[in-house]
């Protein structure tokens, strides 16, 4: 490479260097001593007229040594307000009055500001123009209406908990904003006090994922023009915090050799990733941590070959979906030493509160399921949530654990932990759908920290078959054929009297 | 019997058509949330339009040029790529906190961010310079840049009971070693950053404070500069409001 072609490559590398060099200059302040220096005095205050009740000012931004905080609003010699922003809109006025105004300007160790040039102005007078077509009047003052009032730059800028409503209006207006899930707006409302023509909205509290009905109602001064759009709006999905359910199924069989072997049944949720199965000798797991982990991954059955952890085996089945949201769990005991006489702990009932099989709440597909005569009646196949009320239970509680028996095969006994929900209102457990039509016997038992049974509730639920609508259509075949035999006497019927009025 | 035969043919029509004539040939398809009252497909071409908005389908080309803002420099388009993309956010001026006790002295600090955003192969370079000497200065006095004792900051910010000083600490995952440090004591080190350590003077020499090597579009990196003020108790500062008019550079490599 000669030294010409070395200086030209150099060069072209230093190019970009020397083309695209980007600088930013800034300030760095600090005040040594009380800060006495007050910011400079507002200029250029200009007093507006915009209705017979509403006079707006504006003034060019003042300056400050350290930090502006904001100015004060004078009118008449009294202070009315205090904004952070060069412009104030006073509203609330008497019609074709005369008032004054001046500003000052504050910073942050509240040196104030000179008063600045005190303006003066009228709020328009209330004139009333009459329409000779339709004999109407309105108070139009001195304001000519320019036409429908008409909205541009509208966008709803929505999140998952708020939106923000901008919008540009054509003439100054005042505006009602309501919002709801249904058309009738039952969430809440907005108003503006004062006439603007430049508007920002923000509405909180809104849930994840949700479609709200919006109505923006804007009155033209004087109430000439009344402007009403009518939109919805979905807000962003939250992230997904709902639990998937629980294995169902769950059992454990001791094995000749010492082992136990549990089988299950995954759900059947599309976001359903995998399971952990975790082991304890001292009691059901309460969570995927809490004990040896002996599975972990997408099959229904496991072997457990651990055989000196103590007569008592307790296992815990959770299920995660692809967010990695964690099931309450499924759980099974096992007794490795069945002819025994049992060592589990004793009971150690609590009198200082009640618990009833009817506090638990049952949910299936987002809805309430309300107990009927005592009984709950769930559809066969759909998921459901089971849920005790947060406050139902004392908070110094170990395990809740609901238990059901198969209404059939009465030693299949399924069990679940019920785990505090996402919102920490109730303890909760989902479980997919039950299969077998039937009245399940259902138990509920509160453990306390030693293991011991504090509290049991017992009742029953109750799987009944959903109707399918298709089943009208068989229903008029059944009705065919039990009419047919009665179509056909009646043939009969009139062919004999036909033939005895021949004969 | 020619009447039997028409009666029972007569009775088993209007059953049949009874039983036969069913809601279902009068749609496609039902559930209790929905209904389809014709399974045809129609496809075409066109606008497709609702209340909220309007789709015009088109295959063409996306803006190019150059979009210039008071912070970034930006080239868009197939061939302008080619050029180098670099940006740098805005900085806004700083005011350290608290006031500075002008009897006792004390102490005074705040923060800056800059974000640089570059598509050069070989990264970016960040550098900061004052405009005065010393930084900062009042219209009646001023205050001394901060000197580290050796060739490197230091790694706590020294000040005595005389001293009137006004340093920096740069913080980010780009920094020089110059302002890395080993956790401990010792700046200079390329072990960790950690926070509010390795002191620097400002200088109208421009310092390099940060260097990414590659391409970080279109995250950028962020670089925290922190300033500080430490006044020692024996020092007769003039009271007033002092300014270090502070230039932040960012060049493609």
């Amino acid at each position: 490479m000669t030294l010409v072609t070395r200086l030209l490559t150099a060069l072209l590398l230093l190019c970009p260097a020397m083309t695209f060099a980007v600088s930013g200059d800034f300030n760095i302040r600090v005040q040594v001593g009380d800060d006495t220096e007050a910011p400079t005095t507002p200029a250029n205050v200009t007093a507006t007229p915009i209705s017979t009740d509403q006079i707006d000012l504006d003034w060019d931004d003042s300056t400050d040594n350290l930090v502006l905080s904001g100015y004060q609003v004078f009118r008449d010699g009294l202070q009315i307000a205090t904004t952070t922003v060069s412009s104030y809109a006073d509203s609330g006025l008497t019609a074709d009055t005369l008032y004054s105004y001046y500003v000052t300007a504050f910073d942050n160790s509240y040196n104030v500001s000179s008063s600045s040039v005190t303006v003066a102005t009228s709020t328009l007078p209330v004139v009333v123009a009459t329409s000779t077509a339709t004999s109407s009047s309105h108070n139009y003052g001195s304001y000519i209406p320019r036409g429908p009032v008409e909205v541009e730059n509208f966008q709803i800028s929505s999140s998952e908990t708020t939106a923000v409503i901008t919008f540009d209006t054509n003439v100054y207006t005042k505006l009602l904003l309501r919002w709801g899930r249904t058309p009738s707006y039952e969430l809440g409302y907005i108003g503006s006090d004062a006439y603007k023509t430049s508007y920002r909205t923000l509405i909180t509290d809104l849930e994840p994922g949700t479609t709200y009905e919006l109505e923006l109602r804007l009155t033209e001064r004087f109430g000439v023009e009344e402007y009403v759009k009518r939109v919805s709006f979905t807000t962003d999905n939250g992230p997904d915090t709902v639990p998937p359910a629980n294995v169902w199924g769950l059992t454990a069989s001791l094995q000749n050799d010492g082992s136990i072997t549990l089988n299950w049944q995954n759900p059947h949720e599309p976001d359903f990733s995998h399971v952990r199965v975790v082991g304890s000798n001292l009691f059901y797991p309460a969570g995927p941590y809490d004990g040896w982990i002996v599975y972990e991954g997408e099959g229904t059955s496991v072997r457990d070959p651990r055989t000196d952890l103590g007569r008592y085996r307790y296992y815990s089945v959770f299920s995660y979906d692809t967010s990695g949201n964690i099931s309450s769990g499924a759980v099974v005991m096992v007794d490795t030493d069945p002819t025994a006489p049992p060592e589990l702990p004793s009971e150690s009932l609590d009198t200082s509160f009640d618990l009833f099989m009817s506090d638990l709440q049952f949910w299936q597909s987002g809805s309430y399921v309300s107990p009927d005569a005592e009984t709950i009646a769930l559809k066969r196949g759909v998921p459901f949530t089971v849920s005790l009320p947060y406050g139902v239970v004392p908070e110094h509680l170990k395990t809740i654990v609901v238990t059901f028996h198969h209404p059939v095969n009465t030693n299949q006994i399924f069990s679940f932990i019920l785990r505090i929900n996402h919102d920490k209102t109730a303890y909760e457990a989902t479980i997919g759908g039950l299969e077998t039509l039937g009245y399940y016997p259902s138990t509920l038992e509160l453990y306390d920290y030693e293991t011991r049974t504090i509290k049991r509730a017992e009742g029953q639920i109750n799987v009944i078959s959903e109707i399918i609508p298709q089943i009208k259509h068989e229903n008029k075949f059944l009705v065919w054929w039990f009419l047919w035999p009665v179509i056909l006497l009646v043939l009969l019927l009139l062919i004999l009297l036909r033939s005895r009025s021949r004969g | 019997m020619k009447a039997v035969v028409l009666s029972v043919l007569f009775w088993t029509t209007l059953s049949l058509l009874w039983c036969y004539s069913p809601d279902a040939l009068a749609q496609v398809m039902q559930s209790n949330n929905f209904q389809i009252q014709s399974d045809s497909v129609n496809v075409g071409g066109g606008n497709a339009t609702s209340s909220n908005y309007r789709l015009e389908s088109t295959v063409g080309e996306v803006a190019t040029g150059d979009s210039d803002s008071s912070s970034f420099s930006l080239r868009a388009g197939y061939q302008q790529m080619q050029e180098v993309y670099l940006s740098l956010s805005n900085v806004g001026d700083l005011t350290l906190t608290p006031t500075i006790p002008g009897v006792t002295g004390g102490s005074a600090s705040g923060t800056v961010s800059v974000v640089v955003t570059t598509d050069s192969l070989a990264g970016y370079q960040l550098s900061i310079a004052a405009d005065n000497d010393p930084a900062m200065q009042s219209d009646l006095d001023s205050i001394a840049d901060y000197v580290p004792i050796g060739a490197v900051p230091d790694f706590t910010f020294n000040y005595a009971a005389s001293d009137a000083l006004f340093g920096y600490s740069p913080e980010g995952g780009d920094i020089t070693v110059r302002y890395r440090d080993n956790g401990a004591d010792t700046c200079g080190i390329d072990t960790t950053d950690t926070s509010s350590r390795c002191w620097d003077g400002l200088s109208t020499t421009s310092a390099t404070i940060a260097r990414g090597a590659g391409s970080n579009h279109p995250d950028g990196a962020t670089t925290t500069v922190r300033f500080q003020v430490s006044i020692g108790g024996a020092v007769a500062q003039t009271v007033g409001t002092y300014v270090a008019t502070t230039t932040i550079t960012a060049l493609p490599l």
